[in-house]
């Protein structure tokens, strides 16, 4: 159960984010930030180039800086970062992220948030609060919904305000920035063309280098793949241990209550009769185990996932419904089948037999 | 009443356990009797002495291994297990020593417990399992557990749930052994006034004399035969 919610966290992650990331290439410069002030017009040069390629839809400029806790520092999870993307850019890009609370960054906005629903609850900086982005005071304005992505985490900024930021970080003496700094590109492909040709075609640019989502998707699902064939693993052990107990269990009860079996037989029971009660207390058995697992599986995973919600980071498991009726219908399924052998042993009794055991 | 007009009718009936082996047991040998509807017969024997094989063949638990033996007109040696179920359930209800009732389920459903083997639906079970513990005496007693009940109440119990599918014959294997005197002869009481008014065949299996005095007729099983068969009037209580 535990291990199982932490499989479909991962999973959730995942599909989000690579659902997220479909159709958008991440071009950055190869060595050298697009910040650097030794190449000043690098940014717009670099967008023009992308933009005349074949199959690019458009090319969206974006800043990413990394976000400092004001608490501890050992946080699990992936880093907390703040984004800039032109007004204009995250409409193109398709914006899967809603708002929760408040509302979305407007055009004037200066010194304005939107934060993810993790930030929220590690910095407690709910819509109204004031949070610190290098020393500079930014009003929160609005919450993005749980979209299980690296956006939970997030500090989206104004594009401006984040060029602001940037400037602040790069060091005094490469201080001389593009009137337009950047750290990536956001490359949107045309819905007919390729990701990955197009970023082959981008890498041919002289300085830069790209990253195509399938790849990076094919990257991760084989990492997945590794994890759920350790959670299968984990599972076929409980699974072994869960069936042996359940013989075990069905075993005694039907040696222990031999005489009854008799009894039963003595006043009309036929074999279906014996069958049928001795596989529906393996059911029962299988269900009250299961619910207990569940509820314990749940309470644990709440207490860690408080303790870590507490200290800002991310939540590590997701108790999905198919997950829980998953788990239940398991401890039902392998109990009835690991009651049958007792079962039809008991079943198949003879009655002047079982009737000589004594009380 | 389906059948002959006997309800039992054994005709040189062999038990043999595990025969051809070492260990072979020759329970009953060459065993022929009659039970006729309505009687109160008592079987006694020493131990090893069969009683029990018979009681087995009686309650159609078992089959001989010779001969044939027919209850209400069923013969066991031919009759299929389902057909076997059907008679133990029907027209056969049995009492044990030690009473022997689910200790999880109370009185009545301990009672309706024997009418659901025979196929009666839930309802009506239960409704058949408070008139049969009103018929003994125990309607207060209904929603009682074993554990709550005297010994001679759980033994009255298990009589109810023998009577509930109004059976041909009620098979009683020593029912006064975990009993005292009292209590012994208020279930033989029972046992007796069912047999009086409901002409329903009572066969008691006993080594008990107290019990074999008031029956009208006592098979007395020696090494698997029988030594006697007495009809007699019960001496006076």
């Amino acid at each position: 159960m535990v291990v199982g919610s932490l499989a479909e966290q991962l999973h959730l992650i995942v599909s989000h984010s690579t659902a997220l990331n479909r159709g958008a290439i991440f071009a950055i410069a190869r060595g050298s930030d697009l910040a650097d002030g030794s190449a000043r017009s690098r940014v717009d040069r670099a967008i023009g180039q992308i933009r005349a390629l074949r199959g690019v839809r458009a090319v969206v400029p974006e800043v990413i800086v990394p976000y400092r806790f004001s608490g501890s520092s050992d946080r699990f999870g992936p880093p907390s970062l703040i984004f800039g993307i032109p007004d204009a850019g995250r409409a193109l890009a398709g914006d899967a992220l809603s708002i929760a609370s408040g509302r979305d960054l407007q055009p004037r906005d200066v010194r304005a948030a939107v934060v993810g629903s993790d930030f929220v609850a590690a910095e407690n900086a709910p819509v109204g609060a004031t949070i610190s982005l290098y020393g500079n005071s930014y009003h929160v304005v609005g919450t993005i919904a749980k979209s299980f992505t690296i956006f939970d985490a997030a500090v989206i900024v104004p594009y401006a305000s984040s060029q602001a930021l940037l400037r602040q970080l790069v060091p005094p003496t490469i201080a001389r920035l593009p009137a337009t700094p950047a750290s990536a590109l956001m490359v949107l492909v045309d819905g007919k063309s390729d990701t990955a040709l197009v970023a082959s075609r981008i890498r041919f640019l002289t300085g830069l280098e790209a990253r195509d989502p399938r790849s990076s998707a094919a990257n991760v699902e084989s990492t997945t793949r590794l994890f759920d064939a350790i959670i299968f693993g984990a599972a076929l052990v409980a699974l072994v241990v869960g069936a042996i107990s359940i013989v075990n269990t069905m075993t005694i009860a039907v040696t222990e209550r031999t005489r009854e079996i008799g009894i039963r037989k003595a006043i009309g029971a036929g074999d279906r009769d014996i069958l049928t009660e001795f596989v529906a207390e393996a059911i029962a058995i299988g269900a009250l185990g299961g619910a207990v697992g569940i509820i314990v599986g749940l309470a644990i995973v709440a207490v860690i996932d408080a303790h870590n919600a507490s200290r800002g980071d991310v939540e590590l498991f997701a108790v999905t419904p198919r997950l829980a009726l998953g788990a239940f219908a398991f401890s039902v399924i392998l109990s009835a089948l690991a009651g049958l052998i007792p079962a039809f042993r008991a079943a198949r009794l003879a009655p002047t037999e079982a009737l000589r055991r004594v009380v | 009443m389906n059948g002959p007009a006997a309800l039992v009718v054994a005709r040189g009936v062999d038990k043999v356990y595990a025969p051809g082996t070492p260990r072979e047991v020759r329970a009953l040998d060459g065993v022929s009797f009659t039970l006729e509807r309505g009687e109160y017969v008592a079987i006694v024997g020493e131990s090893g002495s069969g009683k029990t094989s018979l009681m087995h063949l009686l309650g159609a638990l078992d089959r001989p291994t010779a001969g044939s033996i027919a209850i209400d007109g069923v013969d066991l040696a031919r009759a299929s297990g389902d057909e076997l179920k059907r008679l133990r359930a029907k027209r056969i209800g049995f009492v044990f020593q030690g009473f022997n009732l689910v200790p999880a389920l109370d009185a009545r459903e301990n009672v309706a417990l024997a009418a659901h083997y025979a196929g009666v639906p839930r309802a009506e079970a239960l409704r058949r399992a408070e008139r049969s513990l009103a018929d003994v005496g125990l309607s207060d007693r209904a929603h009682h557990r074993p554990s709550d009940m005297s010994g001679g109440q759980q033994q009255r119990v298990a009589i109810a749930r023998a009577l509930v599918n109004e059976p041909a014959l009620i098979l009683a294997d020593e029912p006064t052994g975990e009993l005292d005197s009292r209590n012994a002869d208020a279930v033989l009481d029972l046992l007796e006034r069912l047999n009086a008014e409901r002409a329903v065949t009572l066969a008691i299996v006993t080594h008990s004399e107290r019990v074999y005095a008031r029956a009208r007729r006592v098979l007395r099983l020696v090494d698997g035969r029988i030594a006697s068969d007495d009809t007699r009037v019960p001496s006076a209580r």
